[in-house]
Parts: structure tokens; C-alpha cells; sequence
């Protein structure tokens, strides 16, 4: 996926001399998670910039050059340093256009590693959706692999207002046949079905999609699984369709159960699919905990295929909520 | 029964305000969150409203002059 | 008043401060407008606060009147006077404020919230340091495009302690952005207001951390204003880096003035209220024998009279729809 990310930026801007690239060590050392190979040498050093440490200083740099009609992408190495900036992106950013009826937009990417996983931490392993989620003016857009990144990257750049791209760090590794010719089936708040199904709805995003695809692989039920690849907008009429259909909604989501993104979708989709649903809607998360670091727990704290497969079973079987394994094993 | 209200703390930047302008006069019967008067600090020109409805009996500040924080500004009876 | 005439007006504006009379005809203009704007605030037909900059009428005619419309400038919710500078007409100032279809940003922007491409303004920030890095940013375009365009970012002390300001003018040192920093540090009176929150009495004194030259202006003479920041944008238009200017200023609550005549009020704002902006370059204006004492007094009635109506007019404007508030939140459909 790092690949597929650097070959979306480098296409980008190889199409338009406008689009800017800047961040802590993008240029020479080509990104921590070498997202940026290759691109300071083909696009050069005015084009592809090396930061100070300083977030608010420099996401309010790419405020102000997308104001003056520049194309800023803009990495933030670790999503929760966006906490330090917060304002120039969701106050400024995202007002820009609105407080000025459109004489002065924001067209820049804000690109951010983000998932657990990887041992990184309590403070460097959040998805963080939801930061960003209920900001009118701000799209947050998540792929789930290197097919999707390079489709969605594309987008991102072309949009002309704010878009939050968020990395599932889990996945840069991970390799597939990317085919550059497809990048305009990428829309902005347009899902993707992953797996066809007849009996259950299972949506996901960013590195809970390839959980979600083990798991309906793996289960004796035919389930449906959707790829929301966007969370602002996001695509309520695709998974509604497919709920009238199946009849029951599962959601799985790499982050802490309360307040997550998968609660909006309970209840747009809950309230549409009401007449229809069989069984209750089911989101499968993390604990309302921070992420703990020791390997043993941060394998527990992120909802595995298994489970996902198990508790589908449940559902299906008994019409009722599984519970989650915290309840049940907690202490 | 006679309230004798207070200025709150108006400004992160001082304790200090002048009465530019009172909005009502003795007498006045007014509103709870009524505009009573328009204060300025060093940065700000701000609303001052009233806690409760009632009646106007006494200004203690006259306009132009300057209050503080956890000072009495007037009375209402309520 | 037609399309054309309106959108040419503002720029037509901004050229008249090459003429001094003129200036000081803005600067009075700033004054009575802001005074206006304190008694719509009274009266019940804004809402909230409002922040009003009479007294530091010399900062921001001085800075229009020596940059260009292309030079993109960032300013705070202390934006009226800055925004009338700049060449944006009063009753695009005042309908806003009234939140009317009229206003510079169709009533949807209000008080804190005004832009203007036209003249260079971005939309004016509500939060403390956020524009900083943003005319940074604005700057670094220029410097992208290759042109000797340069950037303005105007903020208050306050700003000066936030963490914005620090990142913002660090990267601009750095990079050498076209860009000049001007804070209008508009505390009245003693010392103490100040050393309660900053650390430093001269925020000028903070520049030589960034490596960039830091000025302390008066800035109640609009001549010497001029003259301070027509250094420091030439120096940014020939690629030398930003300049932190420091103005000291004074915000008149409640207690302006606009009489072309000496003024000695009793009490501690005496001194002041001595260096009234409008009342220095009154003198200077007669003293240079540019105008009699009798022709600004009828300046000022002129202006008084076209403040005013400019209110009447804006009032006539009508209140912004309920379809405006869906306008331009986003482009619409993307990719």
C-alpha cells in the first residue's frame, strides 16, 4: 500500500504543477513509512518539503498556500499529532470556502498514518475518525489496501475542499495487484462491496476490511461485506440496500465501541432499514480503552476474524446480541 | 425580595469594564438573559444580561464609569 | 448602483491612500464607522460582542496604503478597521455585521468573519495565533509562483503568547517567506496589564529568537507606521525573509474621539487620548499647510453624514436566506 500511496501522489503531481508535498522527513528521507520514495528526486525540493516538528505551524502553512491556489498534501506522521493542530484543519480549513462565499478555498490533502497493531502504543495507535467526522466542510476518507489508496489518493488530490486520508498503518506492508487505470471507479463517499452476500451486511473500513473479508470467508453464512472507504460523506444508500436485503446490519471498527464511526451508521441505516432488520444491528469493536502496548493484550484489543465469524454465527442463529468478550472475561 | 447583582467575570483579559451604555432605566420591568448593559473591557465590547426577570429599582454604576469583577451593578426586584 | 461599479469601488478606494488627505479622510471614516458599530451593538441589533479598534485607525490605513491588492493579508475578529483600509466599502462592512445578503460575506460570516478577494483579505479568524502560519502559508505561495507578491499577518499581544505564533514565524524564518508579521499591541496604560501574561514588555524582542529583525513602531503616526512597514516588505519582496513589527497602539473603549481639535480630558487615559491618531495627523496635515482646520472639520461631517447613510443602506439590505447557510460548504460533488 506505501507504494501505491507514493506512485497516487507522484501521478498527481506529475498531472498538475500545483500539487505540493510537505511534512516531517517526506523529502530526503522519503517518509517513516516510505510513503514518499522517490518523489524529491523526480519533483525536486521546492515541490516536496521537509518540516520543522511543528504541526500547527505547518498544516496552517498548507491553509494558507491552498488559499493563495496552490494543492498542499500535507503528511502528519502519526493521526494523533493532528491533536496539536487541530483548529487550522477543522476550524480553518474547513471554513475557508464558507467564510468567504468561495472566494478562497482549501483544496489540500491531509494524510495521516492511523490503526493499532503494531505496538506503537497508546498514543501513536488510534483511528481517530472520529476527530474528524462531524466537521461540515471536512471529507475523511479511509482505504483498506493498496488497490483503494491509489484510487481514493487520487480523488483526494482532485477534490477541491479539505480531505482528511487516513492510513492504516497495519496495511502498508500489504501487497495486491494495483491496476492505475481504474483510479476514476474511486469516489469520494461511494462504498465498495468486497464479498457478495444474501444473509448479513457486514460494513468496514480502512484495516477492518480485510478482517471483515477473512471472516465472511471463513463463515458458513453467506454475508455481504462492504467497504465504506468513506466516513465523510459516506455512502448510506449503498448499505441500505444491502440491509433491506440481508436484513441484518454488523458493523467491525479497529477503535473503542463508544461514540464510534459505526454508531452513525446504526443509525442512519437502523432507522432507514427499520421494517426490515431481523435481528438487532451489531458492532463489533475495540474496549473503551486506550491501546495497550504488550502483544498479548493489543492481539485481544482488536476484533479478529474468528470473532467477527463467531458472533456473526450468533446473530444468526439466535436473533439476539452477542456479547462483547470483555463482558464477559474482563477480570 | 430586592437581588442586588453582581458583574461576572466578562473578559479572560481583565477584571475591569466601563458602562458604555445602560439599556434600561429604573422602573423598567425586564427578562431573564434581557440585555441590561453594554460594557466595554481593554479588547471587547460585550452584552451584560440579566440573571432574572423583575423589576428595576436601583442602578449602583453610573455610565461611563468603570465596574469590577464581583462588583454590585444594580438592583432588581424579584 | 450597479455590479461593476461596486466591484471596482473598494480598489478604486485602496488607490486613493496614496493621497494623505485621504488617508486621513479613512482614518476618520474607521473611527465614526466603529463608533456606529458600538451604538448598533447597544441597541440590540448585534448580537453577542464586538470588537472594535478605535484608536488604531494609523496601523491599518498606514499598512493599506503601502501594500498591494495582490499581497494577501490575514487579520483577526479585530478586522473592521483593517477591512475599511483595505478599500472595503462601509456598507459592505456594516450589512455584514448586521448579518444582511449585503455584507461581505452575505451575512453568514458576521463580525469576526469578513473577506474580501478583491482586496486581498482572507477571511478574518476568530481563533487567537490561527492566522500566523496561515499568511505564512499565503506567503509561501508567492514564493512558489515567483512573484514579489509578500504576505501581511496582523495579530494582537495576546497572540504573541500562543503556540502558533512561534511555529508560524519559525518555519516563515526558515523557509524565508515573503511574509511581514505586524502585531498591533493595543494595551492601554501601566506595565502591569501586560506582564501578568507575557513574559517579555517589548514582544518586538521575541524576533531575535527567529533569527529576523524585530521593530517597535509608534503606532499612533501613520507616517512613521508607513514608513516601518514599507521597510520590511521591501525586504520581503527581495527575498530577504519576514520582519516582526511591533505597533503600540491604544483601543479607545468608550472614549474615542474624532475632533480634529486638541482634546485634554480629565483622568488616566490623558496621555493616550493626547496621541489620538486622527488628531496627530491633523496637525501635521495643517502644520504642512495641506488643510485648514476648517476644511478637515467639514471632512468630517462629510464622512459622518456618508458613514452614516452607508448604515441606512445597509440596513435596506436584506437578511441573509436560509439558503445561504447551505452555500459553499463544500464544491459540491468531488471526484
Amino acid at each position: 500500500m506505501r507504494q501505491a500511496i507514493a506512485a497516487a501522489i507522484a501521478d498527481e503531481m506529475a498531472a498538475d504543477d500545483h500539487v505540493i508535498l510537505l511534512g516531517e522527513d517526506v523529502a530526503e528521507a522519503e517518509g517513516v513509512f516510505k510513503t514518499s520514495e522517490g518523489l524529491l528526486e523526480r519533483f525536486g525540493p521546492e515541490r516536496v518539503r521537509d518540516t520543522p516538528i511543528a504541526e500547527m505551524g505547518f498544516i496552517g502553512l498548507a491553509v494558507g498556500v491552498a488559499a493563495a491556489g496552490y494543492r498542499p498534501v500535507v503528511e502528519i506522521m502519526f493521526g494523533e499529532f493532528m491533536g496539536v493542530a487541530l483548529d487550522q484543519l477543522s476550524t480553518q480549513a474547513a471554513k475557508m470556502r464558507y467564510l468567504s462565499r468561495g472566494e478562497f478555498t482549501s483544496p489540500m490533502v491531509v494524510r495521516m498514518s492511523v490503526g493499532p497493531g503494531l505496538g506503537f502504543g497508546a498514543q501513536h495507535s488510534q483511528t481517530l475518525e472520529t476527530w474528524f467526522a462531524n466537521t461540515p466542510g471536512l471529507k475523511v476518507v479511509q482505504p483498506s489496501g493498496a488497490q483503494s489508496a491509489y484510487g481514493l489518493l487520487r480523488a483526494a488530490i482532485q477534490d477541491d475542499d479539505p480531505v482528511v486520508f487516513l492510513e492504516p498503518r497495519i496495511l502498508y506492508g500489504e501487497r495486491e495487484e494495483v491496476d492505475t487505470s481504474t483510479y476514476l471507479d474511486y469516489e469520494i463517499g461511494k462504498a465498495r462491496t468486497a464479498v457478495s452476500g444474501t444473509d448479513v451486511t457486514l460494513v468496514a473500513l480502512g484495516q477492518a476490511v480485510p478482517i471483515a473479508i477473512a471472516a465472511a470467508q471463513a463463515s458458513s453464512v453467506s454475508v455481504e461485506v462492504i467497504d465504506l472507504g468513506s466516513i465523510s460523506p459516506w455512502d448510506a444508500d449503498a448499505v441500505a440496500a444491502s440491509v433491506e436485503r440481508t436484513g441484518r446490519l454488523v458493523i467491525v471498527e479497529a477503535n473503542p465501541y463508544s461514540g464510534g464511526w459505526g454508531a452513525e451508521i446504526v443509525a442512519e441505516v437502523g432507522s432507514r432499514c427499520f421494517g426490515k432488520l431481523v435481528a438487532p444491528a451489531h458492532r463489533i469493536t475495540c474496549p473503551d480503552v486506550p491501546v495497550p502496548y504488550s502483544a498479548t493484550l493489543e492481539e485481544r484489543y482488536i476484533p479478529t476474524a474468528e470473532s467477527v465469524t463467531d458472533q456473526i454465527a450468533h446473530l444468526v442463529g439466535s436473533g439476539t446480541l452477542p456479547e462483547p468478550w470483555w463482558k464477559k472475561e474482563k477480570r | 425580595m430586592l437581588h442586588r447583582i453582581e458583574l461576572h467575570k466578562i473578559a479572560e483579559t481583565t477584571d475591569v469594564v466601563v458602562i458604555d451604555r445602560w439599556n434600561v432605566r429604573v422602573g423598567d420591568v425586564v427578562e431573564a438573559n434581557q440585555s441590561l448593559a453594554s460594557l466595554e473591557t481593554d479588547k471587547v465590547t460585550v452584552d451584560f444580561t440579566s440573571p432574572m426577570a423583575g423589576t428595576v429599582t436601583e442602578l449602583l454604576i453610573a455610565e461611563g464609569d468603570e465596574a469590577r469583577t464581583g462588583e454590585q451593578m444594580l438592583v432588581i426586584e424579584a | 448602483m450597479t455590479e461593476t461599479a461596486t466591484a471596482t469601488r473598494p480598489l478604486e478606494r485602496r488607490k486613493e491612500l496614496s493621497d494623505p488627505l485621504m488617508r486621513h479622510r479613512r482614518m476618520i471614516e474607521i473611527r465614526h464607522a466603529e463608533d456606529i458599530i458600538k451604538e448598533l451593538f447597544a441597541s440590540g441589533l448585534i448580537a453577542g460582542s464586538t470588537h472594535t479598534c478605535q484608536g488604531q485607525e494609523a496601523v491599518s490605513v498606514g499598512i493599506a496604503s503601502v501594500i498591494r491588492p495582490t499581497d494577501l493579508v490575514g487579520c483577526t475578529y479585530r478586522g473592521h478597521g483593517h477591512a475599511l483600509a483595505l478599500g472595503i466599502e462601509p456598507v459592505s462592512v456594516i450589512a455584514e455585521i448586521l448579518g444582511r445578503q449585503g455584507g461581505t460575506t452575505g451575512g453568514v460570516g458576521g463580525s469576526m468573519h469578513l473577506s474580501s478577494k478583491e482586496v486581498g483579505l482572507m477571511p478574518t479568524t476568530a481563533i487567537i495565533g490561527a492566522g500566523i502560519p496561515i499568511s505564512a502559508g499565503a506567503a509561501w505561495a508567492a514564493q512558489l509562483s515567483g512573484t514579489d507578491d509578500i504576505a501581511i499577518s496582523l495579530f494582537g499581544d495576546g497572540a504573541s503568547n500562543i503556540g502558533a505564533f512561534h511555529e508560524g514565524i519559525n518555519i516563515a524564518a526558515v523557509w524565508k517567506l515573503p511574509v511581514v508579521f505586524i502585531c498591533e499591541n493595543n494595551l492601554y496604560g501601566e506595565y502591569s496589564r501586560i506582564d501578568s501574561t507575557t513574559a517579555v514588555e517589548d514582544i518586538a524582542d521575541r524576533a531575535s529568537s527567529y533569527g529576523i529583525p524585530g521593530v517597535v513602531v509608534d503606532g499612533q503616526d501613520i507616517d512613521v507606521v508607513m514608513a516601518a512597514v514599507t521597510t520590511a516588505v521591501d525586504r520581503a519582496r527581495a527575498g530577504d525573509g519576514p520582519t516582526l513589527i511591533e505597533m503600540k497602539t491604544y483601543r479607545y473603549a468608550g472614549h474615542s474621539r474624532s475632533d480634529p481639535a486638541t482634546y485634554r480630558p480629565a483622568g488616566e487615559l490623558d496621555e493616550w487620548l493626547l496621541r489620538d491618531p486622527i488628531t496627530l495627523h491633523a496637525e501635521k496635515l495643517m502644520a504642512d499647510g495641506l488643510a485648514t482646520q476648517a476644511e478637515l472639520e467639514a471632512m468630517d461631517a462629510e464622512v459622518v453624514a456618508s458613514v452614516e447613510q452607508a448604515v441606512e443602506n445597509a440596513k435596506m439590505s436584506p437578511v441573509a436566506e436560509i439558503a445561504d447557510m447551505f452555500a459553499h460548504v463544500t464544491a459540491g460533488k468531488g471526484r
